[in-house]
């Protein structure tokens, strides 16, 4: 009944669609009434499921999985074209299945938030670039297609971060994060031409690759930006770093096996990094008194798990794994608004509180020493600030030379005259 | 049409828009600029393109501002002038070649290769890049945005490159890397420039050279990066028309002219916030825009000759977007500075202005498959549209 490839396409099109829709309606300042919003939110986001749905099912049910096919081609000038092409395979499709699964459950979650919310109309535009942004590199067959839905996505995320736009501190956090996400960026694009020019399975590609990837799920060295991203509504974040967007790296390099899988030495650093991560998640993370840091910290130790099962080659373990993180995740970033009230009801949870705070305090020195420098995040942001800033420095005092010397010379012109 | 017509042609369009956006624009010295800037993408050779440069600094650094009275008599015939000159050397491009051919000094210009390195620094002062890039500061203290934008987004360096040949092997390889280094130096400068100037306008300005300096670089390249040449330079005259459209009003009714600290102009300015945002990704290459569709096409054209170039301006490419948004997030984010709650307004013929551009850039960066391919196999709107000359 259903032509996989026409299903692909459709689906594609109706998130573009979305997308354009809703970012027409606020380019063009055109004022839709709340309930219009809030339902065209709700529509959408179900008819996604059921559409990706309808495709999992088809593509279970009729072996589909390893299919790749060009929906038409972008741009072909003087030999290079850039086609859309996409390829069905079981991490990108469970990946897009589960995503658009909690979208549906945060955009429901969220509506409420957003009665009276001036905001929403941008909310949930951004929810919906999210969307096209994942689907994209759910479905790619190519880097190039993965390298546009990886921007999106990127995007998206520094416009939630940025949502409460009077907030100082959320745009400070917005222009950290932008500045990581440009990196893994960078690291995307980079690995996109040198597959290009050396073929997928070279060593320097899967490097950049790895980079890439590296730097949208917060592993170390990149890590500074996900406790602070958390800024945006909660919703937001179970979204980006919960549930969706903290996992795009992984399914990345779970999607593109043949590129890193044979570089052993990238495996072995994959996996150092990994644990690394892991320990430094888990140690700052207990020591973070907010509950939606303290679980930025979680999330970001659970994908270095993550990481660690790729370095091992155990791609299906991680698949499931990725799978089970990302719901629990978000359940726990959405739960995270009503704690108190959790803890209050729950007398198991109360007690197990009360036993947490009336701790018997630490009397070994190194445990203590530990503990600062795990409040510290182990100077891990402090280092790169203070690197970023005397660069800064550097060009702030060219600049300052340069306009005086300007200004002099301007001055003096405007007397001659 | 040949790629220089195309130039020429946006830049006429552009410049009557800047008339209609910065009331300082037309005076005697500003329809000098415009004039010039045209007539140098029409030169058919280079001794025509010096005249055009005379008049582009000639009204840039000499002409003092006039008086009110003379804008609408200068405005409009400078606008005619312009027009006319497009439509005429698009009509006759032949003839116009020929009778201009006893001006072109370029085969004796190019005769030894001492002469070469005056002419590189040509290039390099007309395009404000480093280390002449001062000269962008002095302009900016004494010249209106319309002036300075009408002067710099015509992209005199790159005619410049294109009339001298410089693109297609005119210069030896250690004459084209420094140039091309220069090039790449300038854009890594003024991207991270931009991130520390407390100027809003200078900032902006930063980020253009920045971008422009990328544009150059793909004169250096092959056939498939001075493809990339018409969606870059179209997407930098547009996107800067409108940018430096609101910045300048920004700071004509707020005095943003510093950009230390947040100002959080997007509750009281919601239409010219919602032009920067778009406006700004498109011009940084965030796809759909018609920067993403050059940089596609320059990077892979890159890829072809080197993989550390396009690695390098891969980088510059998202230094430019980190410091974009720098200026986006201090000008209108954070909280108000302000007492003034009340929402400006646009008027009415710049959001129409603003409107079109951005929609017809967003129709040709998504659709590139309507013009720039038709363009491209019609194998004249590539950078050496004109008569092959013999390299030296």
């Amino acid at each position: 009944m259903f032509d996989v490839q026409n299903l692909v396409a459709f689906i594609v099109l109706s998130h573009f669609l979305t997308v354009l829709i809703a970012g027409s309606c606020i380019f063009f300042g055109v004022k839709l009434g709340e309930r219009a919003v809030l339902r065209w939110a709700m529509t959408t986001a179900s008819s996604h499921v059921l559409l990706k749905a309808i495709l999992f099912a088809l593509c279970w049910q009729g072996g589909h999985w390893g299919q790749v096919f060009d929906l038409g081609s972008w741009l072909h000038i003087h030999g290079y074209s850039l086609d859309f092409r996409f390829a069905l395979d079981i991490p990108g499709t469970s990946f897009l299945l589960l995503s658009s699964f909690i979208l549906l459950v945060i955009t429901r979650f969220s509506l409420p938030s957003f009665v009276k919310d001036p905001g929403r109309d941008r909310f949930f535009f951004v929810l919906s670039l999210l969307g096209f942004g994942v689907t994209l590199i759910s479905l790619s067959g190519n880097l190039d297609v993965h390298c546009i839905g990886w921007e999106l996505t990127g995007l998206a995320s520094v416009f939630l971060i940025s949502f409460f736009r009077h907030n100082p501190r959320a745009v400070e956090n917005s222009f950290r994060a932008l500045i990581y996400y440009r990196m893994g960026d960078v690291g995307m694009l980079a690995a996109t031409a040198v597959s290009h020019h050396h073929g997928s399975a070279h060593w320097l590609g899967a490097s950049l690759l790895v980079f890439g990837t590296l730097a949208k799920s917060a592993q170390l060295p990149f890590s500074p930006w996900l406790p602070r991203a958390v800024e945006g509504p909660t919703a937001s974040s179970a979204a980006f770093y919960g549930g969706v967007a903290i996992h795009l790296g992984v399914i990345t390099l779970l999607r593109r096996p043949e590129i890193w899988m044979d570089v052993s030495a990238l495996r072995i650093a994959m996996g150092i990094l990994g644990l690394a991560t892991l320990l430094f998640a888990v140690s700052v993370g207990r020591s973070r008194p907010d509950a939606k840091t303290h679980l930025a910290y979680a999330s970001m130790a659970g994908v270095s798990l993550l990481y660690i099962e790729l370095s091992l080659g155990w791609l299906n373990i991680a698949l499931v794994h990725l799978c089970l993180h990302a719901f629990f995740r978000t359940w726990q970033f959405l739960r995270a608004s009503s704690l108190l009230q959790d803890f209050q009801e729950n007398p198991v949870a109360y007690d197990w509180l009360k036993n947490r705070t009336e701790r018997e305090p630490i009397r070994s020195a190194w445990r203590r020493k530990f503990l600062i420098w795990s409040v510290h995040g182990f100077f891990v942001d402090a280092i790169q600030i203070r690197l970023t800033s005397r660069i800064l420095n550097f060009f702030l005092t060219i600049v300052r030379w340069e306009e005086s010397i300007s200004s002099e010379l301007s001055f003096r012109m405007r007397g001659k005259r | 049409m040949t790629f220089s017509l195309w130039i020429a042609l946006s830049t006429a369009l552009m410049t009557l828009v800047v008339d209609r956006l910065d009331p300082e624009f037309w005076r005697f010295g500003s329809s000098s600029i415009a004039v010039g800037s045209i007539l140098l993408w029409l030169a058919p050779n280079f001794g025509i393109a010096c005249l055009a440069l005379c008049c582009i600094w000639l009204g840039s650094l000499f002409f003092e501002r006039a008086g009110k009275k003379e804008r609408g008599v200068l405005g409009s015939f400078a606008a005619l002038f312009a027009g006319a000159i497009v439509v005429a050397m698009a009509l006759h491009s032949e003839h116009y070649a020929a009778i201009f051919a006893p001006f072109d000094s370029k085969e004796w210009l190019l005769a030894s290769e001492y002469y070469r390195w005056p002419l590189i620094g040509l290039v390099l002062v007309v395009a404000g890049i480093f280390p002449f890039h001062g000269i962008v500061f002095l302009l900016q203290a004494s010249r209106s945005w319309g002036n300075l934008v009408t002067c710099f987004a015509a992209l005199p360096g790159l005619a410049l490159i294109e009339k001298i040949g410089f693109d297609r092997g005119a210069l030896t390889d250690s004459q084209s890397f420094v140039l091309f280094s220069f090039f790449l130096i300038h854009a890594c400068y003024r991207a991270i420039s931009a991130c520390v100037i407390t100027e809003t306008a200078g900032a902006v300005w930063a980020i253009f050279f920045a971008q422009s300096s990328l544009i150059l670089a793909a004169a250096f390249g092959n056939e498939l990066t001075h493809s990339a040449l018409l969606p870059m330079v179209l997407s930098l005259q547009w996107s800067s028309v409108i940018l430096f459209g609101v910045i300048s009003r920004l700071i004509h009714i707020e005095g943003a002219t510093k950009l230390m600290g947040y100002r959080g102009l997007a509750l009281r300015f919601p239409e010219e916030h919602r032009f920067f945002v778009v406006v700004s990704l498109l011009w940084v290459g965030i796809p759909g825009g018609l920067t993403f569709l050059g940089e596609d096409i320059l990077f892979h054209g890159f890829l072809e000759l080197s993989l550390s170039k396009t690695l390098v301006l891969i980088a510059l490419g998202s230094l430019n977007v980190i410091a974009l948004y720098h200026v986006y997030s201090h000008l209108f984010l954070g909280p108000a500075n302000s007492d003034e709650t009340r929402e400006s307004r646009l008027p009415n013929g710049h959001r129409r202005i603003y409107q079109s551009i951005v929609v017809i850039g967003l129709i040709l960066g998504l659709m590139p498959g309507l013009w720039l391919e038709r363009i491209l196999s019609s194998g004249h709107a590539v950078i050496h549209g004109h008569a092959a000359i013999s390299s030296p």
